[in-house]
Order: structure tokens, then C-alpha cells, then sequence
């Protein structure tokens, strides 16, 4: 279907002889916010990161945008500037100011004027609410206010597509909220969004959709609303009693 | 009262310092009385042989000046040709990772002696056959392409370990902003790669200083030849060697020293 922002058909991701992903069937459509979680390894990450081949798949048919990305004719670097990506561990650029990191992509990428790119990074820095700090280093920032830089660098590109991997994961829990706030207030603008994480409170107030994995396979599929108050099945329930636990 | 010394000296960092020199120049002039009393310094430091040594021959270029150029000139070429091999090594492309690993391994094996001797023996024979018409390379050429080979397989297997010491994460957010390989590299993994081995090419590029007087064996007069001229001469070696041993000394500790602050102030950049 063409409204379908990413499509997934029948999916193999194999590690040599670990198989990784097994017949993965997933789809998001337009302006959907889906949340993807499950226990360590069950290849959400794998999965997530298919989707702007930061991994390649075995076998299956992945598209992301129209483009099919089995094609060796399609330029993955157009396809990324599509989907951009926030990461667990942030991966910002050390060397470059928190200006630079945000508005290198646009500068060297798709070729915007320094002073164009330049307005938009304040504006975007307003937005993730840390305008002052334009001119530091990113060592010189807390985890927070890191993770809330790569997400203004994301936004930059202008994306379709945000995909978010753990991207709470590694913060001190106090600094949790403001980049979930953040991720909130993406969620109101029509951004197509897969998110995996453990934060089951930002799934329950913004997903459209819960998407839960285990041992490489998608196990349930479900509005947030089903998946916490009726899972379907005995390794969902599993799940949800620990993580609801702490 | 250890204690009390060691932040006695940390806050006088210049009697530290100063303390350390008299110590050093104690030990080596007991050493001096002990094993050659008779060492007469004044006949060998005049202003004749310093020129020589320093500065080589009246209208020729020689001496430590020599030693400077050829070092210089050695470092910048085997930067430039050892990058490129470092790259390429560390690539995953077949067609240029496998004659790099090959140049490399090759003249990592080889005692840079033999490197400089080969050069200077095959280069003429290799030019000769083609050109067709009899050449001849002179000695300093020779120098400068041997030390560029050896020093170039060095340099390579130092950048080749600080771009496997890169963190995946730089190489994929660049790859998620939709940069393409050339762009990843240039503005991203070489400025943070090399800002990492400033240590290790700083130590490779003292070496290769020392290394300059193994060219010697083919006669170039560099420091250490102009030296051994003036031995030749005045037949006095404890006092010449002694005063080389000391300007080697200054000139590398001096390199590292400044190497020691550029880490410093590299590191002041990179803290995350």
C-alpha cells in the first residue's frame, strides 16, 4: 500500500548462524507512532536499524519511503536523509560545537547556506530548550541535554521518518523526562515515528500502536489500551509484569 | 617527609627541573672523569668544527641543518603516502586493501639499513632500464625516497589503529545524516582519528629523526657523517661523540616535549 510509510515482508536476519530476526512481518503508515519493546535480544534494535540499513537483511522485501531497499540502484544516503535516528548513546560529534552538529548534515547534505542552517539550529535549539548552550562542546553537556542535541540534529534533516533506539537507555533517570517531553511534543507533529524503548508510560500516552518482540520474532501487535490491560499472549504478560513492576 | 618533598617540588615545578639538570650533568661528568680524564672539550669545540657538524661543508648543505631537512621532508612525504596506506589497510576494499597490507608488512620486516642501502644500490639499475639513458640518483635523493618507504609503513599501521579506536556510533550517526563515505571520513572520522595519534606520530617522527644518521652508510653528511669526518680528522672521539649524544638529545627531547603540550591542548578539545 503506498500510504505505507515502511514495509516489512517476511524478514530473515542472520548473525552467521544466529538467526536474528525471523520472519518479520511490519508495517507503519504515515504520521503512525509506533513503540517497539520486548526483553534484551529480542532484535528490536536488529530490526529498527534495518530500516536505514545501518544492518542488512538476509532475505525479504524492505521498503522505507517508496524506495525499495534491495535495490542496488537506490541511493540509501536519499533514504536516510528521510529516516534520521536517535541513538542510545547519543553519538554526537565530539570535535564540532553543538551549533556544528546540528547543522552540519544540512550544510554538507542537502546543501542549505550556513546562514539558513544556522537560523534553523537556533530554532530547533528553542525547541529542544537549550538555545544557550549553541556554542559548547558536547563533552561539556549532560546526558539530557546531549540526547535532546541529537534530536534537534535529526530534526534538521527534515526527516519523514524518526526512528528512536533506546534512546533513554543510557540517561540518569532524572533526565529521563526531559527528552521524553521532547519526544512528546514530536509526537503532536505529524513525524512517523518508531521508537523502541522500556519507557511504558511515554508508549501508553503517545503510541499509536505497541509492537512487542521476543526472541527475534514479532509476538503481539496491539493499541496501547489492549497491549497493557489484555496481552495476548503468556510472554507478553511476562514481560509487562516485571517492567511494571519497577 | 616523602610526602612533604614530592608537593615541595610540584609547586616548584622550576627547581624540579633544575635539580633534575644538575643531576644529569653531575652523573655524566663523574662518568667523564672516571672513564677519560683526559677528555679535552675545549680543542673540539671551536668555531670551525661547530660549523662543520652544525652546518657542513662552506657552499655545500650538511651537518645538523641537513639532518633537519631530511627529516622534515622524510615526515611530511611518509604522512601523506603512509595515510593513504593506513586507509586503505584498514578498508574493506580488496583491490587497494591488499597490496597496502603487502607494501606494509614488507618494509615493517626489512632493517631500515637494508631499506637504505637497496635504494641507493637498486634506484639507478630500476632508472636506468626505464629510461634507457644512464642516471644516476645522488645520495640525499636516495635517503629521502628510502626513508619515505620504511617511515610510510609506519605511519600506516599507526593510522590504521586509531581508526579501528574509533567508536561505531561516530561512522553511523554521520551514515544517518545521510553523509556519504568521502564526507564521513573528512568531517567526521580523520579529524577525531588524528587528533588521537597525535602521540604515537609524534613518537614515530622522533624515531625517524634518530633514524637519519643510519644515512651515513651511503654518504650523505648529514649530523652524525659530519661528525665522524671530524673524528677522522682530529681523532677525538670520547669528546665529539659526548657533544653529539648531547645535541641529539636536546633536539628530541625538545620534539617531544612539544608533542607533550599538543596532546595537552588536544585534549582539552576532545573531552567526552
Amino acid at each position: 500500500m503506498s500510504e505505507n510509510m515502511i514495509e516489512m515482508k517476511n524478514i530473515q536476519k542472520h548473525y552467521g548462524d544466529f538467526h536474528a530476526l525471523k520472519n518479520i512481518n511490519f508495517s507503519v503508515k504515515k504520521g503512525e507512532i509506533v513503540v517497539v519493546c520486548g526483553p534484551s535480544g529480542s532484535g528490536k534494535s536488529t530490526m529498527i536499524r534495518c530500516i536505514n540499513k545501518l544492518e542488512d537483511i538476509t532475505s525479504g522485501t524492505l521498503i522505507v519511503d517508496g524506495f525499495d531497499l534491495g535495490d542496488k540502484k537506490t541511493n540509501i544516503n536519499k533514504v536516510r536523509q528521510k529516516a534520521g535516528m536517535v541513538f542510545q548513546h547519543f553519538n554526537l560529534f565530539p570535535h564540532k560545537t553543538i551549533l556544528e552538529n546540528i547543522t552540519i548534515g544540512p550544510i554538507k547534505v542537502k546543501k542549505i547556506s550556513k546562514e539558513e542552517a544556522d537560523k534553523k539550529a537556533m530554532e530547533l535549539l528553542e525547541k529542544v530548550k537549550i538555545p544557550h548552550q549553541a556554542s559548547k562542546y558536547p563533552g561539556e553537556l549532560s546526558g539530557g541535554q546531549q540526547q535532546r542535541v541529537a534530536i534537534a540534529r535529526t530534526l534538521a534533516m527534515e526527516p519523514d521518518i524518526i526512528l528512536f533506539d533506546e534512546p533513554t537507555s543510557a540517561l540518569d533517570p532524572e533526565m529521563i523526562g526531559e527528552v521524553l517531553d521532547v519526544m512528546k511534543s514530536l509526537a503532536k507533529e505529524n513525524y512517523t515515528v518508531v521508537c523502541v524503548t522500556h519507557e511504558m508510560g511515554f508508549a501508553k500516552e503517545v503510541a499509536h500502536r505497541i509492537v512487542f518482540m521476543a526472541d527475534g520474532e514479532i509476538l503481539e501487535e496491539n493499541s496501547p489500551e489492549e497491549f497493557f490491560t489484555n496481552p495476548k499472549t503468556q510472554r507478553a504478560s511476562l514481560f509487562l509484569k516485571e517492567i511494571l513492576n519497577h | 617527609m616523602s610526602e612533604e618533598i614530592n608537593s615541595f617540588f610540584k609547586e616548584n615545578k622550576f627547581l624540579y627541573y633544575l635539580l633534575n639538570f644538575i643531576l644529569v650533568i653531575t652523573f655524566l661528568k663523574s662518568f667523564q672523569v672516571l672513564a677519560y680524564p683526559e677528555a679535552d672539550f675545549q680543542a673540539v669545540l671551536t668555531q670551525g668544527n661547530m660549523n662543520f657538524i652544525l652546518f657542513g661543508m662552506d657552499g655545500e648543505l650538511g651537518g645538523l641543518v641537513l639532518t633537519f631537512i631530511l627529516a622534515f621532508i622524510a615526515i611530511i612525504l611518509s604522512f601523506i603516502f603512509g595515510s593513504l596506506l593506513g586507509i586503505a589497510r584498514w578498508s574493506d576494499i580488496k583491490i587497494i586493501k591488499l597490496p597496502a597490507t603487502a607494501f606494509i608488512e614488507l618494509f615493517r620486516s626489512i632493517p631500515h639499513i637494508m631499506v637504505i642501502f637497496w635504494v641507493f644500490f637498486a634506484m639507478p639499475v630500476i632508472l636506468t632500464m626505464i629510461f634507457g639513458v644512464k642516471m644516476s640518483v645522488s645520495p640525499l635523493v636516495s635517503a629521502i625516497i628510502a626513508f619515505t618507504l620504511f617511515e610510510s609503513a609506519h605511519i600506516a599501521e599507526i593510522v590504521r589503529a586509531g581508526l579501528n579506536s574509533m567508536p561505531k556510533g561516530q561512522f553511523e550517526a554521520a551514515k544517518t545524516l545521510g553523509m556519504n563515505s568521502w564526507q564521513t571520513f573528512i568531517l567526521i572520522i580523520l579529524p577525531q582519528a588524528y587528533r588521537r595519534m597525535i602521540p604515537s606520530l609524534v613518537s614515530q617522527f622522533v624515531s625517524l629523526f634518530k633514524d637519519t644518521s643510519l644515512v651515513y652508510v651511503i654518504g650523505v653528511v648529514e649530523f652524525f657523517r659530519a661528525a665522524t669526518i671530524l673524528n677522522n680528522r682530529i681523532y677525538m672521539s670520547f669528546e665529539i661523540l659526548s657533544i653529539v649524544g648531547i645535541i641529539y638529545f636536546i633536539c628530541a627531547f625538545t620534539m617531544s616535549q612539544i608533542a607533550g603540550y599538543l596532546e595537552k591542548k588536544v585534549e582539552n578539545q576532545i573531552n567526552s
